[in-house]
């Protein structure tokens, strides 16, 4: 059925069940397992009057939430290794979240994405989180979204 | 892995292929499906479209439309070997999406499975509006499946 499972996780609690959900899944199906964690980059003003943070400052931020995205996924393999699945840790930066779990789902070929229906933005159960909508609407692989 | 998987179907070729996708599933975690066709009459007998102003005989024909395609589905279950049965949602009013969510609720469905577009699809850039009621009214897991053999993404 299918060979590759992309799961995007961003640390939260939902997003946590659907790593469950997809390591239970992944191993069901004898599937192998990517995790991605997209690491979003840090937000600057160009408009005049803007705060100025000197770029040693910004880059250690970045350094610091692409360390913690590397904690959050590098958990996870080790979650599916000790269920017995193969899997591989993927930390990106970009803004652009959706774009990116799709470009990855492509470059390792999975066949399956897997999300939660909202991650850290969401606010109500019946909303869908805007990026997994985004990944929806636009991912031509299929899209197995968790609650 | 997943048990009791309820999929969507209108008879379109998307529909068919999350059809497949979940029946593969089913195969895989030795599970059953429920096929499910939601009649939704509001849109011909409430709107401007062509069909606006009849009503009567065309209540008939979704009706027994709803009929072929739900047993079509599942003849396509039968010849893959898994337990099916269908349901055919036929009630003024039914919406897509809630059925689906309460059909989930009352059979303890642990698995959704649509298609991005059924017959209204216009282009591959959008996400069906009825899959997307769907996956927003889920109860449970919704798998998406699309129809991508044109597709380039």
């Amino acid at each position: 059925m299918y060979q590759r499972i992309l799961v995007a996780t961003d640390g939260s609690v939902l997003s946590k069940k659907a790593v469950q959900a997809s390591v239970d899944l992944a191993k069901a199906l004898g599937a192998q397992l990517i995790a991605l964690y997209v690491v979003p980059r840090y937000p600057m003003s160009y408009f005049e009057g803007g705060m100025s943070i000197s770029a040693d400052e910004v880059a250690r931020t970045e350094k610091h939430w692409a360390d913690k995205g590397q904690d959050v996924v590098d958990a996870v393999v080790r979650e599916s290794q000790s269920e017995g699945v193969q899997a591989l840790a993927v930390v990106t930066h970009s803004d652009l979240v959706a774009e990116t779990v799709m470009t990855t789902a492509k470059k390792h070929q999975c066949d399956l994405i897997v999300m939660a229906s909202h991650g850290r933005k969401g606010i109500k159960r019946v909303l869908l989180g805007s990026e997994t909508q985004h990944v929806l609407t636009h991912s031509s692989i299929p899209v197995l979204v968790l609650r | 892995m997943y048990k009791r998987i309820l999929i969507a179907v209108d008879g379109s070729q998307t529909s068919v292929k999350a059809l497949n996708a979940a029946l593969r599933l089913a195969h895989e975690g030795e599970g059953r499906v429920r096929i499910i066709h939601v009649v939704e009459e509001l849109i011909y007998l409430a709107s401007y479209n062509e069909f606006g102003g009849h009503s009567g005989e065309i209540a008939t024909a979704l009706h027994e439309a709803g009929v072929k395609i739900v047993q079509d589905a599942l003849a396509i279950a039968d010849a893959a070997g898994v337990e099916a049965d269908t349901k055919l949602v036929d009630h003024f009013g039914a919406r897509l999406g809630e059925s689906m969510a309460d059909e989930a609720k009352h059979w303890d469905a642990d698995l959704i499975v649509v298609g991005t577009h059924g017959r209204r699809g216009i282009g591959r850039m959008f996400l069906g509006s009825g899959a997307e009621q769907v996956v927003r009214l889920a109860p449970v897991h919704a798998l998406v499946v699309r129809n991508c053999e044109h597709s380039s993404t």
